[in-house]
């Protein structure tokens, strides 16, 4: 009784469809905002430094040609200059490091504030581009403190109907074809699960609950989101998230359902990011590690700053590619999530300091 | 298969390992001598320390130090190789400006704007890379505490980026270093982020308790005033209270609204309700089932030896079941005012079942003692029956309630009211225990059947235990309650406790910025060209590791200051990640409230549906069951 109801279905997608929209739109206000705050500071910075070059270039012409070129020789008019080129290089610098420059295109451009809005809330913050003005700044940091929750929370939901997706593959298509005798034993460990589920109080919100506890990460909270989402119906996963710690099934049997291997999940990861950096290599003239090196430090949001994608028109392009790959990390991280509790807790149980994991008990009866 | 023949084994095997381990333990500590117990003892202390959020910081440590020096000897001559060409494009630009200056202004300008172009370029590298005018390094980013920076930087994921790694082998490692870095950084701070949030809530538990202990004071106080003579001992109330004529009688006098009566009820009061007749059945009721006599005139209980005879009506006794609606969430409250029924003129007082037991299992239970008083076989039989009845459910909630309340024990008391007709009663040192929100409300027959099963072996044991399980009891049993659980630690008891308590968001996000006004002062104080305001930027960037690098606290030099920065940031990002943990239980509840007012879970609405049928098939069943067998 999954929810083949349309009506259910219909409101599931909604559910993920808005949250993404919610996204966009909340990444659109945040570029439109801070393309006029920041945009502005940065055209009147370069006129700025426009008119000092003017300025200096012209005093360097007056000095070289009204005071008469005959009568000065090099060393002379070198010191003058030398001068008022070390003001310039002084004011240059100044706005190196506030990020300014004439000579280069204009960066607050919309696209370009988008996809410094997306670094803000991924939390990536290249650095690249950042807020001067103090408005730019207070904005900044409210924008933050609204976008990075909701996008934990659009990344644990995509992140969560990714991961359903790919174990769905692997168990249809690889399971059959690897490990036919675990396929069996499979099927009597759900007929057993579903009897244990109809006999017995299901402490499902508790495990997932504990899930949360252990890892207070923001991702890691898929399990929750899976709980929620089981409500609507799939039982398959309220299968897979309640029954981690049964013990009916044996260790083996149960890491191969419901889990994919490690090296699966690493692979997958690994698999996107060199596609990520064949996207970029394509884009920008970077050596294909570069471009790797670039997509692994902007995926796991350390976000250097040392190479940024620099042709404005695939911004928004990256962008999306970006946050596709952040779902495609939390969907690892979600993955693996269980396992790497599992792997904790036994290397807790073989140290001593925790009991063993398959003591609690799976369901509500009493034995005295 | 039949379901509970499938417990059965399971249980006995459970019961079997708990018997061996008990015996292990025991053997263990009688058999092995003294000394190697306590070196276990320290060495499981060791590990444990090791292992505990102590030891998770120190490893933390260890690596950062670890990946500080593999930085250091990766980047540092790299970075000394860096030149400045800024004197020479210097140099090269004033000759050319002397040189052009004859070519005209046209040209001459051409020529100046290409080389200050060249010139601006310079410049900037020399400031992105740390290059002084003169082209000399400022200092080396890639000494030990500043490959440090880096390190905790990447594992982090803050990632300022003023000092990144330029060689190739510079950044397999750093890829290679934040693939385990940042997981292990996140487990750490998780760790840090469970234990602040776990002592947070139980502060907060704490004091919500003593403030509404406060208040439930005053209103037991103000209760009592008004309910000093409907007081009854609790734990000694007699299940069966009332006679089930009585009740017809005391309904009668109190004009409650009219109910059709049900077909037990009907066809007891074929015997009368000639009230006085109830008063002496009560009075003999009284005595039989307690200790004490139930004065019914002043409706005071008095300790009396007891009288063990049986009283002719016992055949009538019945016990009023509550039947419950939805438990809406299955809370007891703290002392259940009596306010509404018993009004004055009536001259007796409902006793209250507050205990939520399957009608089958009642019914059981009230066979067994009223046909064969002394043969339930549960072992510890009595001559008042009913207080066996009592002690065994009493005994089966302690056993299974896993919450003991600090500042109460908890009692549980029983009352009964009428289907359709409110609380009537009061009931001293009641608590109500709120249930987590959606437990499946299966198997508290099963569970009461097992225990019967394993506990003592009744005769009827069986077929209590098929009809119990055969029972489904959507509405609320006692499993939707409490929880069975075994718990083997002490944390998970806490944990239990303090799991269902939500710390108010207010004071979260009171904490963290005030984490972060902390930390703004912090760097205010020592940066000295910092103004507040971007203290405070620097610090809420870096807290929400985004990490710009725009600004970046210079390090003069000081080593306890950089290492005071590295702790400052990781208690704050612990903070943050003990704020999320909370943050997040509470928004998933709120968005699933939503989620399931927009109807969009099926499982409510099939909740819903079945609520509606069982209530529709309980008002068709009777309350009252009668001895005669028409239940």
């Amino acid at each position: 009784m999954g929810f083949c109801n349309p009506h259910c279905l219909l409101a599931l997608l909604f559910t993920h469809g808005g949250l993404a929209c919610m996204l966009v739109v909340y990444a659109i206000i945040g570029a439109a905002v801070f393309q006029a705050i920041e945009g502005q500071f940065e055209i009147r910075e370069r006129i700025h430094l426009e008119e000092v070059r003017s300025n200096v270039l012209t005093t360097i012409w007056n000095i070289t040609v009204i005071d008469g070129h005959e009568d000065m020789n090099f060393t002379s008019w070198s010191e003058q200059v030398r001068d008022i080129f070390r003001e310039y290089e002084h004011e240059h610098r100044r706005s190196v490091i506030h990020g300014v420059s004439d000579v280069l295109p204009l960066r607050w451009t919309f696209s370009g504030s988008l996809f410094f809005a997306c670094t803000v809330f991924t939390t990536i913050g290249y650095g690249h581009m950042a807020p001067e003005t103090t408005e730019g700044r207070a904005f900044c940091m409210v924008y933050a403190f609204f976008g990075i929750p909701l996008l934990m929370l659009v990344l644990v939901d995509l992140g969560s109907l990714l991961a359903r997706g790919t174990k769905f593959l692997y168990l249809k298509i690889f399971r059959p074809y690897i490990n036919k005798n675990s396929g069996r034993v499979s099927c009597f460990e759900r007929k057993e699960k579903t009897l244990d589920r109809q006999q017995s109080v299901v402490k499902k919100d508790v495990k997932v609950k504990s899930n949360v506890n252990e890892m207070g990460t923001p991702v890691n909270d898929t399990s929750k989101a899976d709980h929620w989402k089981t409500d609507f119906g799939r039982d398959e996963t309220v299968e897979n998230q309640g029954d981690t710690e049964d013990n009916n099934n044996e260790d083996n049997e149960k890491k191969d359902e419901f889990d994919l291997p490690m090296l699966a999940i690493l692979a997958f990861g690994f698999l996107y990011m060199c596609v990520l950096a064949a996207l970029f290599s394509a884009w920008e003239n970077w050596s294909y590690f570069e471009c790797f090196y670039f997509s692994f430090i902007t995926l796991s949001t350390i976000g250097f700053g040392d190479l940024i994608p620099e042709h404005q028109k695939f911004t928004i392009a990256s962008s999306f590619f970006i946050l596709l790959g952040m779902t495609v990390m939390t969907m690892c991280i979600t993955l693996s999530q269980s396992k790497i509790e599992h792997s904790l807790k036994w290397m807790g149980w073989r140290i001593g300091i925790k009991p063993k994991p398959k003591e609690t008990p799976d369901d509500g009866s009493i034995a005295a | 298969m039949k379901p509970s023949d499938e417990h059965r084994p399971t249980n006995l095997m459970r019961a079997k390992e708990r018997r061996q381990s008990i015996r292990v333990l025991i053997t263990d500590q009688f058999v092995e001598p003294e000394k190697k117990r306590r070196l276990k003892n320290t060495c499981r202390t060791i590990n444990k320390f090791f292992f505990s959020h102590l030891g998770l910081l120190l490893l933390l440590v260890v690596y950062l130090l670890a990946g500080a020096q593999t930085f250091h000897m990766l980047e540092s001559e790299a970075a000394q190789s860096e030149k400045s060409v800024l004197s020479e494009t210097r140099k090269t630009m004033l000759e050319i400006l002397w040189n052009e200056t004859s070519s005209g202004y046209e040209e001459w300008k051409k020529q100046a704007d290409i080389w200050t172009d060249k010139f601006k370029h310079d410049v900037a590298h020399n400031e992105n890379h740390g290059l002084e005018a003169t082209g000399l390094p400022i200092e080396s980013h890639w000494t030990i505490l500043g490959s440090m920076i880096v390190c905790v930087t990447i594992i982090t994921t803050i990632g300022y980026g003023h000092v990144t790694p330029e060689t190739i082998g510079g950044r397999i490692f750093c890829m290679f270093y934040a693939l385990v870095g940042v997981p292990l950084c996140f487990v750490v701070l998780a760790d840090i982020g469970k234990l602040l949030a776990r002592s947070l809530k139980s502060v907060c538990m704490k004091v919500d308790v003593y403030l509404s202990n406060k208040s439930a004071d005053r209103r037991r106080r103000s209760s009592k005033i008004r309910n000093s003579s409907k007081h009854l001992d609790v734990s000694r109330l007699a299940y069966y209270g009332v006679c089930d004529e009585e009740r017809e009688a005391i309904n009668c006098k109190k004009k409650k609204r009219s109910k059709p009566m049900s077909e037990s009820r009907r066809k007891s009061n074929v015997n009368g309700g000639n009230i006085n007749r109830l008063r002496t059945a009560r009075s003999k009721v009284g005595m039989r089932l307690n200790n004490s006599t139930w004065d019914s005139s002043t409706d005071m209980l008095t300790q009396t030896t007891p009288d063990i005879t049986r009283s002719p009506l016992c055949n009538n006794i019945q016990p009023v079941v509550e039947e419950i609606d939805e438990v809406d969430g299955g809370h007891f409250e703290e002392n259940i005012p009596s306010s509404t029924e018993p009004s004055p003129a009536s001259e007796d007082d409902d006793v209250s079942v507050n205990v939520k037991i399957p009608r089958e299992l009642l019914n059981k239970l009230r066979l067994d003692l009223t046909n064969g008083h002394n043969e339930t076989g549960y072992g510890r039989r009595d001559e008042n029956g009913e207080l066996l009845i009592n002690e065994v459910i009493l005994d089966l909630l302690r056993q299974h309630h896993p919450v003991k309340h600090k500042h109460k024990p908890l009692s549980y008391s029983l009352s009964c009211r009428e289907r359709g007709s409110r609380k009537s009663s009061i009931a001293t040192n009641q608590r109500r225990y709120s249930a987590p929100e959606n437990r499946r409300r299966v198997g508290f027959s099963s569970a009461i059947s097992q225990s019967v099963n394993d506990r003592h072996n009744s005769t009827w044991k069986s077929e209590l235990c098929s009809n119990a399980y055969n029972v489904e009891s959507p509405r609320s049993s006692l499993a939707s309650d409490f929880k069975f659980e075994e718990k083997d630690d002490e944390n998970k008891k806490r944990e239990e406790e303090n799991k269902d308590y939500e710390v108010p968001i207010i004071i979260v996000v009171l904490l963290l910025t005030l984490n972060n006004f902390a930390g703004a002062l912090f760097f205010y104080k020592w940066q000295e060209n910092w103004t507040f305001f971007q203290a405070f930027y620097f610090t809420f960037i870096s807290l929400t590791t985004i990490g710009f690098g725009d600004i970046i606290p210079v390090f003069g030099g000081h080593p306890s200051v950089l290492i005071a920065t590295a702790i400052f940031l990781l208690f704050g990002l612990s903070l943050v990640s003990m704020t999320i943990a909370l943050a997040q239980e509470r928004f998933l509840k709120q968005a699933q409230k939503v989620a399931n007012t927009i109807g969009v879970a099926k499982r409510t609405i099939k909740r819903r549906q079945t609520i509606r049928r069982t209530r529709r098939q309980a008002r068709r069943n009777t309350l009252m069951y009668g001895i005669d067998g028409n239940f």
